[in-house]
């Protein structure tokens, strides 16, 4: 009877102790499936939202050159711009002394006294 | 000196069909004082060579855009990525409206400061007035044109203020939206205003704001006029003109760099089921504006608030615009008091606009 008793114990327990580890091995298995798929759809999401952050920059048009060749021209065109009106300027200065100079003296006037 | 001694040929035979040594003749006589506020007269021409600029700019725009709701602000797209440097017409365009905005208000600020528009200038005044109440509807109507989120929402917001006037202000309303709503029928308004009604009008106010300043004459400061001294003049031809030369140049240097560094970008096509975006803000010289009908709360007395506050910046717009019909004393107290309020105005108008950025 012990004996019996024993064995049903020892089977009782082996067959709990066997049913635990199955259910921790299920809940582990399903824990990481639950990961996995939590991983994944986090993943789906990040590329979503990457994706849709993609397409709102693409919606706004940020103007600026084509091409190095039109950045380098227009960065040409600038520094051309800049160099003559710095001679211009400078041409202006002369001719704003000159016709300064004749009008003090009344050149063109009727008047020269 | 004849005119005819400038250049042989192509000028004398147009001097001999449209007179141009008379005009000529007549801008070398012209006297221009050269006093210590002399450097206001250089905004006038600085105005002009803005607005010439965007004539330009805008003739080749137009050759692009499509005003219709489907695809305007596609073609502004296309201008600004598939024309050649279509980017950088657009930025100078947008750039030479700011600055020549910019540039009127200061060309105003200096003449009401310095008393310019006194006897016999009144109506050149009166004028510029008009001239500016264009610019800025010049400004209303372009920034609707790319169709946009933030340009349908500024536009939304923007034509409903007339509603708030008693009597006229839904009628106003209906007309600038051409509807009860803004839709694709206002940018069709709007650029009809654009590009065809503003363009008239300001080339008529222009024409008489400067035959007014040539007959006129330029000013003299008040100080120098009332104790009778005699001012230093240079000739307008041309010594005035090389001196204008050098700012015009500087400024067309200084447009071209912002333009290319500072581009303004394109949002995507306007919704209009869409809610209005948040931190709606319109052009800079709207802002004081703006922020004046924010600040006023919804019900005074037995009166709406915006109503209140529109009849407010109407009569503010009334004041200057009879000013130098109120302002018949410029020596005495009531001239001083004039003078400050134009102080008061431009530390109002900067206060304000930073505050709505805020």
């Amino acid at each position: 009877m012990c004996l019996f008793l024993a064995v049903f114990l020892f089977t009782a327990f082996v067959s709990v102790s066997a049913h635990a580890l199955q259910e921790e091995s299920e809940q582990e298995s399903q824990a990481a499936e639950k990961e996995v798929v939590e991983k994944t759809q986090a993943e789906e999401k990040k590329t979503e939202q990457t994706n849709q952050n993609e397409e709102e920059v693409a919606d706004v048009i940020v103007p600026s050159p084509k091409d190095h060749k039109e950045a380098m021209g227009i960065y040409v065109f600038l520094t051309w711009i800049w160099l003559s009106i710095g001679v211009l300027i400078y041409i202006l200065r002369l001719k704003v002394k000159e016709t300064d100079r004749i009008y003090r003296l009344k050149f063109f006037s009727k008047d020269k006294t | 000196m004849n005119i005819k001694d400038i250049g042989p040929g192509i000028l004398a035979w147009l001097d001999d069909r449209f007179g141009l040594s008379a005009i000529m003749d007549f801008l070398k006589k012209k006297p221009v004082p050269q006093t210590r506020h002399s450097i206001w007269f250089y905004t006038g021409s600085s105005i002009l060579l803005f607005f010439a600029i965007q004539v330009i700019t805008g003739f080749m725009l137009i050759l692009y855009y499509k005003p219709t709701l489907d695809e305007a602000n596609a073609s502004v797209g296309r201008i600004m990525t598939d024309v050649p440097l279509g980017w950088i017409i657009r930025s100078v365009h947008s750039w030479s409206a700011t600055l020549m905005i910019a540039i009127v208000f200061i060309h105003m600020i200096s003449i009401w400061l310095t008393k310019s528009y006194r006897k016999p200038r009144e109506m050149t005044w009166v004028t510029g007035v008009f001239l500016l109440g264009i610019s800025l509807f010049f400004g209303f109507t372009g920034y609707l044109l790319p169709w946009d989120d933030l340009s349908l929402s500024a536009t939304k917001v923007g034509t409903d203020i007339p509603r708030s006037i008693p009597v006229v202000g839904a009628w106003v309303t209906s007309l600038l939206r051409g509807g009860e709503d803004v839709t694709g029928d206002t940018l069709t308004r709007f650029f009809g205003i654009h590009v065809c009604i503003l363009p008239i009008f300001i080339m008529i106010l222009l024409a008489i704001h400067i035959y007014l300043i040539q007959k006129q004459g330029m000013s003299v400061p008040l100080k120098e006029e009332v104790e009778k001294k005699e001012v230093r003049t240079i000739p307008f031809w041309p010594n005035f003109i090389y001196r204008e030369m050098i700012v015009w140049l500087v400024l067309v240097g200084f447009l071209f760099t912002i333009a290319v560094f500072l581009p303004p970008s394109l949002d995507k096509q306007a919704d209009l089921m869409a809610a209005a975006p948040e931190g709606l803000k319109p052009e800079w010289y709207f802002l004081f504006l703006f922020q004046t009908l924010k600040i006023f709360p919804g019900k005074i007395l037995f009166l709406h608030g915006d109503t209140v506050a529109v009849i407010l910046i109407f009569l503010g717009f009334l004041f200057i615009f009879f000013l130098p019909f109120i302002d018949t004393k410029p020596t005495e107290r009531k001239g001083k008091i004039i003078t400050w309020s134009g102080y008061a105005f431009v530390i109002y108008a900067i206060i304000f606009s930073v505050w709505s950025l805020l």
